[in-house]
């Protein structure tokens, strides 16, 4: 006997089959750097300070000069005890008067001037707010950082990719040069260049700096661009033999063009990078110079000329010494981490 | 003799002769501890920082600044010398090259020295009258770089000096050095032309030292005095060994003085090095911000190592009168009032000294206590004084030297005080290795700069004609610093110069008011004081007031 099968005319097989397949959505270079960047918390984190920073400096400051009353060079005499003399220390209040008058000072004088105020960062050695000349000494150390590594990275990669770039003598020429600034003592020339014509150089302010900074954004700018120019110098060299570089030089572009339009574009990276860390450097730099009395010059305050008064109370008055210290240590930590993460961003070998 | 007799004498006589010899010894070793006693105070290295500054000069013919002179009175062989001293008796002059006090003939104006025999320059050289002849023809040449002596008027006492002075005749005609004698022809009698001698620009010199316009001088030279100079690197380092020939009364103690010059310190480094015992002196003395916590450590002044001397000095800061806008009186005088005098006191710590608004100071001659413009600042006064003198006026240039830490801070004070009547002011820092250099020069920038006078010699001369005589201004190497000349108070000076006893005293009393009252040309500040730490090792301290500095020649670290 057949067993009857009954074989389907049709199969229905179920097939999965999408409808239209999922696009891929391409990322351009700086999407991928940004999403490298911001998984570094710590970079982030740098940033943010930084632009408190900026926020503090520039805004801050004259705000906190205006709710104040005062600004950052007013000298009240009972911001010092004697006998010493001592500066206050933090949040402690002192009477308005502009110089110290004696224990009990007389009840006209006290009525003339009115007020007191409380000084939260302590008072100077001559009974300046330090609060304030942290502050206005923030836009003088991130003014000259920012001017010295803008001058700096510019005269740099100009040199760095003439020479990179045509090779042979001018190259030469070049790294001969660059190997002289490294080895300038330079600290014996700003000491040389402060006697010279150092009270005129300091009160060029281009009517809106400080005094001082611009002489030592100049001064930072003419010992500092080696750096960048040997970075770009190296950069450059590996470049130049790329074939989309001989191909632009096929189309018969000139020499200026290839390295405008083909060859800086592919630098921003390191420019980028070695920026901020140049700025903390710089950073530094005017913080050791005005500690030693060659960078800014008093009244004006600098985080490094207010390190300057610290030996002279570290016995009495430690904070003269630790909140100018902190500003510079946070600051140039922030920078250098902010450098590390955009050179990890950059970077693309990096993972997504 | 039996036997047991001669062993019997034989035992007495050794005995004797251990007795004897025992004697000897002991007396021997007692001597030589009591001669070590004396020569205990010698030997060794001492070391000495000269913080926030440097020697303009120690060419004895160009040196007028008090820590030149310092080291200078341990180089040089006066006539007539101060002792290593204390108190009142350092400042009494002494015969020193020359065998008494000078002879002075009736009629005042021959003034005669013998000097001592056997005296030598460290190379050997003898010391002759010429020695001292031609240390006045340095301090008057036109062909040095600076005529100082001209400012206390040298050229006018003497026969001939000013006609050397103006480069009309080789030598001074007035000297007559013959051998070991020494005279002096004056063009009127001088009652204190012996004490003149006593400043450290007439110590012996070889008869050939070379003149110089250079500023720094001659570095080193042969020296009669109980050291000689060794080496000299102005700025930096000065040694100086002991004369072997010196054999006067004056101490010797160290075998050599190692003075460093650090500019650019503030004095806190040589402060702790001091402590540790890694140097022995600074000539900065205590930073005045430490000053609190040392007398505290050291339980007080003049209780161990620290120290606090008097000294014969007023401090000021000059106004140049030739500048606007402190060409200005009414702006001088306002100025005076403005800038506080006990709030800059204050910044300097403990026992820093007495505040004082004129030029003389207690002790002399014509001083009479002037409370002219007060201790604090008067805001509302100096606006009234100054009036429409205060306006539309050019920045005022403060002059300071960026190194010291203190004088920092006072030019800040003063530029805020001065912008609280409404002026501008800038400050000017100086060349820490050349403070002096750039105000001693007619048509200088500065306003106001931080200088200040101790006494030559105790005659008020020395203070109010020798700062403020106008005719002396020359191109470069001044002294009247605030370049003031006003005709009729040279007169009145001329005048007041010419008389003695109390009339002088009276007539320079009434030269001190009128100075700060009428002119004001300076802002006199206060009478100071020495305070200086010594290293545990040092001994033998012995402060001069005239200096105004313990004696480095008498300190011992041996």
């Amino acid at each position: 006997m057949t067993v009857r099968v009954d074989t389907p005319t049709t199969i229905d097989v179920p097939l999965d089959v999408p409808e239209e397949p999922e696009a891929v959505k391409a990322r351009g270079y700086w999407e991928l750097v940004w999403i490298r960047f911001r998984r570094d918390k710590l970079a982030l984190g740098s940033v943010g300070f930084i632009i408190f920073l900026f926020i503090a400096a520039f805004i801050g400051a004259p705000v906190a000069a205006h709710l104040l009353g005062h600004g950052p060079d007013a000298q009240f005499g009972y911001g010092v005890t004697y006998p010493g003399p001592v500066p206050v220390g933090p949040w402690k209040h002192i009477p308005a008067l502009p110089y110290f008058a004696g224990e009990h000072p007389p009840a006209s004088l006290v009525n003339q001037y009115g007020h007191t105020f409380l000084v939260m960062g302590g008072a100077d050695n001559l009974g300046r707010d330090m609060f304030l000349r942290i502050l206005y000494g923030a836009q003088v150390s991130l003014e000259v950082g920012v001017f010295a590594t803008l001058g700096s990275v510019f005269i740099g990669v100009v040199m760095g990719l003439i020479a990179g770039y045509f090779r042979g003598w001018i190259d030469t020429v070049i790294s001969q040069m660059i190997n002289i600034v490294m080895v300038f003592p330079y600290l014996l020339f700003i000491i040389a260049l402060q006697i010279v014509a150092g009270n005129k150089l300091n009160s060029i302010t281009l009517g809106f700096l400080p005094n001082g900074v611009f002489e030592l954004s100049l001064i930072l700018t003419a010992f500092g661009w080696f750096y960048p120019a040997r970075i770009m110098r190296g950069v450059t060299f590996s470049l130049r033999e790329k074939e989309f570089i001989e191909a632009a030089r096929m189309t018969g572009a000139s020499d200026w063009r290839i390295m405008r339009s083909h060859l800086l574009p592919h630098l921003v990276a390191p420019i980028i990078v070695y920026s901020t860390i140049l700025v903390a450097t710089n950073i530094l730099a005017e913080a050791g110079l005005s500690f030693l009395g060659l960078g800014i010059k008093p009244p004006t305050p600098s985080w490094g000329n207010l390190l300057a008064q610290a030996p002279a109370f570290y016995q009495t008055d430690v904070w003269i010494l630790i909140f100018p210290g902190l500003a510079i240590l946070f600051t140039t930590i922030a920078f250098n981490l902010f450098g590390d993460g955009l050179r990890d961003a950059f970077d693309p070998r990096g993972t997504i | 003799m039996r036997r047991k007799h001669v062993l019997s004498l034989l035992m007495l006589c050794t005995g004797v002769a251990l007795l004897i010899a025992a004697t000897t010894v002991g007396v021997a070793s007692s001597a030589t501890q009591k001669s070590g006693s004396a020569k205990s105070l010698r030997g060794g290295t001492l070391n000495v920082a000269q913080s926030a500054g440097a020697f303009d000069t120690l060419d004895p013919g160009l040196a007028y600044v008090t820590n030149d002179w310092e080291v200078l009175y341990s180089t040089q062989l006066l006539l007539v010398n101060f002792p290593n001293k204390a108190g009142k008796a350092g400042t009494q002059l002494f015969p020193e090259a020359a065998t008494s006090f000078p002879t002075i003939s009736k009629n005042g104006k021959t003034v005669t020295f013998h000097i001592r025999k056997g005296l030598k320059f460290n190379d050997g050289g003898p010391v002759t009258a010429k020695s001292y002849s031609r240390a006045w023809e340095r301090i008057l040449s036109p062909k040095m770089y600076a005529q100082y002596g001209t400012f206390d008027q040298l050229n006018k006492m003497v026969v001939g000096a000013q006609a050397f002075t103006d480069g009309k005749a080789a030598h001074i005609s007035g000297i007559s050095a013959k051998g070991l004698t020494l005279t002096f022809h004056l063009v009127k009698p001088n009652p204190t032309f012996t004490s003149i001698l006593g400043m450290q620009w007439f110590g012996a010199v070889k008869p050939n030292m070379a003149y110089t316009k250079s500023s720094g001088g001659i570095t080193k030279y042969p020296s009669a005095g109980p050291y000689y100079i060794a080496s000299n690197q102005l700025g930096r380092t000065t040694v100086l060994k002991r004369n072997k020939f010196y054999h006067g009364q004056r101490l010797a103690n160290p075998n050599q003085i190692v003075i460093q010059s650090f500019p650019n310190s503030d004095g806190e480094a040589a402060l702790l090095q001091i402590e540790k015992n890694q140097l022995d002196f600074d000539m900065a003395g205590v930073p005045a911000s430490d000053v609190s916590t040392v007398s505290k450590k050291y339980g007080g002044p003049n209780k161990s190592q620290f120290h606090v001397g008097n000294n014969s000095c007023i401090i000021w800061e000059a106004f140049n009168n030739a500048k606007a806008p402190t060409n200005n009186a009414d702006v001088r005088k306002a100025l005076n009032y403005a800038i506080g005098r006990t709030p800059i006191i204050q910044q300097l710590g403990p026992y820093a000294g007495k505040s004082s608004d004129q030029i003389l100071i207690p002790g002399l001659a014509g001083y009479k206590k002037l409370k002219a413009y007060g201790n604090f600042p008067n805001f509302a006064k100096a606006k009234a004084v100054g009036g429409a003198a205060l306006n539309n006026q050019p920045a005022i240039n403060i002059y300071y030297n960026a190194a010291s830490h203190f004088r920092t801070n006072e030019a800040e004070f003063m530029q805020s005080q001065i912008q609280h009547i409404g002026m501008k002011a800038n400050l000017q820092p100086s060349d820490p290795n050349d403070y002096y250099g750039p105000i001693e020069t007619k048509g200088t920038s500065y306003n106001i700069a931080h200088s200040g006078w101790c006494a030559d010699y105790f005659d008020p001369f020395d203070f109010i004609n020798v700062n403020f005589d106008g005719r002396s201004i020359a191109a470069t190497g001044n002294v009247n610093y605030f370049y003031f000349n006003n005709s009729a108070f040279n007169k009145q000076m001329d005048a007041a110069s010419n008389k003695s006893g109390a009339a002088r005293a009276q007539a320079y009393a009434k030269l001190d008011a009128t100075l700060m009252t009428k002119y004001a040309p300076a802002f006199p500040l206060y009478i100071p004081t020495f305070r200086y730490l010594t290293a545990k090792r040092v001994k033998n301290v012995i402060y001069n007031n005239y200096f105004g500095y313990p004696i480095l020649n008498a300190m011992s670290v041996g």
